[in-house]
């Protein structure tokens, strides 16, 4: 059975056995991909699977807002992606950890600015670039931990590649407030990534 | 330096540029921020949490309950497989037969070895992937380390004595990932998991 536009119509007006063909085949094919990627997200597998799950099921009793216009995988993912940031709110407030105005410290942006001129150099690259995963991952945690609908965000734009367009659908947000949420997004990172530009900005 | 100021077009040129779309003539702090940014979220995966995701088939069995309490799928009427089964059971049985006899019949083509490109590797299907080495965790820390050359997280795992690598796979696969799984003579899976295990030679399955 192939996952697409025309199947999952028909899956969502015959409802029963069609639905349930198409949930075995699109976990089969995509959900370990999806539960892998939403326990990375809330850190947890049980949450990620009932997340998920909940997601899939509401997916269904929508289905026939899918308007057919691209892929119902799309579609689908993008619902379970909104359910994952509505876990996340759920979860904690964001509380800003630092003074949060969202700038560079001088010299790290003195770094930043330089390394935009230079090649990159280094001796021992291996051991530094070790170092350097290890400090961008624990930036990102603190960054995560405490703004996890920016992170997230974040993490699949760089991933997926989405648009204005994308993120407000994923967001349920207006065109401005989206632009307003991807400027809070660049300044509330900032100042997690202060650690890490400065090292990276050492190898320039 | 005075730090800069964020304005909205700077931003929409940093998220551009962090998913990866061209920008004309961006500001140069700008382009070396988000290309960093997006370099290292690249690279760096996020990482599953500790713990055993759980069972395919339990966690499908939790999906169908929940689309049957939503009303979704059908629930299954008590006797019903029983009265579904009494016209087909002679089918039943004469295609198990026919199956059985069709295994015979292509058995010895089908456990002829196959290609294997440095002789070690041996497939159980696309997603666990045998190899067979003099030193199974050597070659194992050289599997990961290629893997992760190539941007494949994976992460090791040890099961009745039996090394193994769980191999994180992107949705799709880059030429240049699929040329080093099948650099390392492994086969592309066409789903989104790989195990590869590694087995002495001469060790039994």
């Amino acid at each position: 059975m192939q996952l697409d536009a025309e199947n999952f119509r028909q899956a969502c007006q015959e409802r029963g056995r069609f639905i349930e063909t198409w949930l075995r085949v699109f976990d089969r094919e995509h959900g370990a991909q999806l539960y892998r990627e939403a326990a990375t997200v809330l850190r947890d597998w049980h949450a990620a699977e009932d997340v998920v799950q909940e997601a899939l099921v509401r997916a269904w009793q929508r289905c026939r807002d899918f308007r057919g216009e691209g892929s119902p995988l799309a579609w689908v993912r993008q619902i379970v992606r909104h359910a994952v940031l509505d876990r996340l709110r759920q979860r904690r407030p964001e509380v800003p950890l630092d003074d949060d105005e969202g700038q560079l410290l001088p010299e790290v942006e003195q770094a930043v600015a330089r390394g935009a001129l230079e090649n990159v150099g280094g001796v021992d690259r291996h051991l530094h670039e070790r170092q350097v995963e290890q400090v961008f991952r624990r930036c990102f945690d603190r960054f995560a931990a405490a703004h996890p609908e920016h992170a997230t965000t974040l993490r699949w734009v760089v991933e997926d590649g989405l648009d204005n367009a994308a993120i407000e659908q994923l967001l349920g947000r207006s065109p401005g407030a989206t632009r307003e949420f991807i400027s809070q997004c660049r300044k509330k990172a900032r100042p997690f990534f202060t650690d890490w530009y400065a090292l990276v900005a050492t190898d320039r | 330096m005075t730090p800069s100021t964020p304005d909205p077009d700077d931003d929409q040129q940093w998220l551009d540029l962090l998913a990866g779309r061209h920008v004309a003539e961006p500001d140069r702090r700008t382009a070396q921020e988000a290309a960093w940014m997006r370099a290292a979220l690249l690279a760096y995966r996020g990482q599953a949490p500790a713990g055993v995701p759980a069972a395919p088939d339990e966690r499908m069995a939790r999906l169908l309950a929940r689309a049957r309490t939503a009303g979704l799928i059908p629930t299954p009427k008590a006797g019903g497989s029983v009265r579904a089964s009494r016209p087909t059971w002679r089918w039943s049985i004469g295609a198990a037969a026919l199956v059985a006899t069709l295994a015979l019949l292509v058995a010895p083509w089908a456990l002829r070895p196959g290609p294997d490109p440095d002789g070690t590797a041996v497939m159980r299907g696309d997603t666990v992937q045998v190899r067979r080495v003099t030193d199974p965790a050597a070659d194992r820390e050289t599997v990961r380390a290629a893997l992760q050359a190539a941007g494949l997280d994976s992460v090791p795992y040890q099961r009745l004595d039996r090394l193994g690598l769980d191999v994180e796979l992107p949705p799709v696969l880059s030429p240049s990932q699929r040329e080093s799984l099948t650099g390392l003579g492994l086969k592309p899976p066409t789903g989104p998991s790989l195990h590869v295990e590694f087995m002495a030679e001469g060790a039994s399955p």
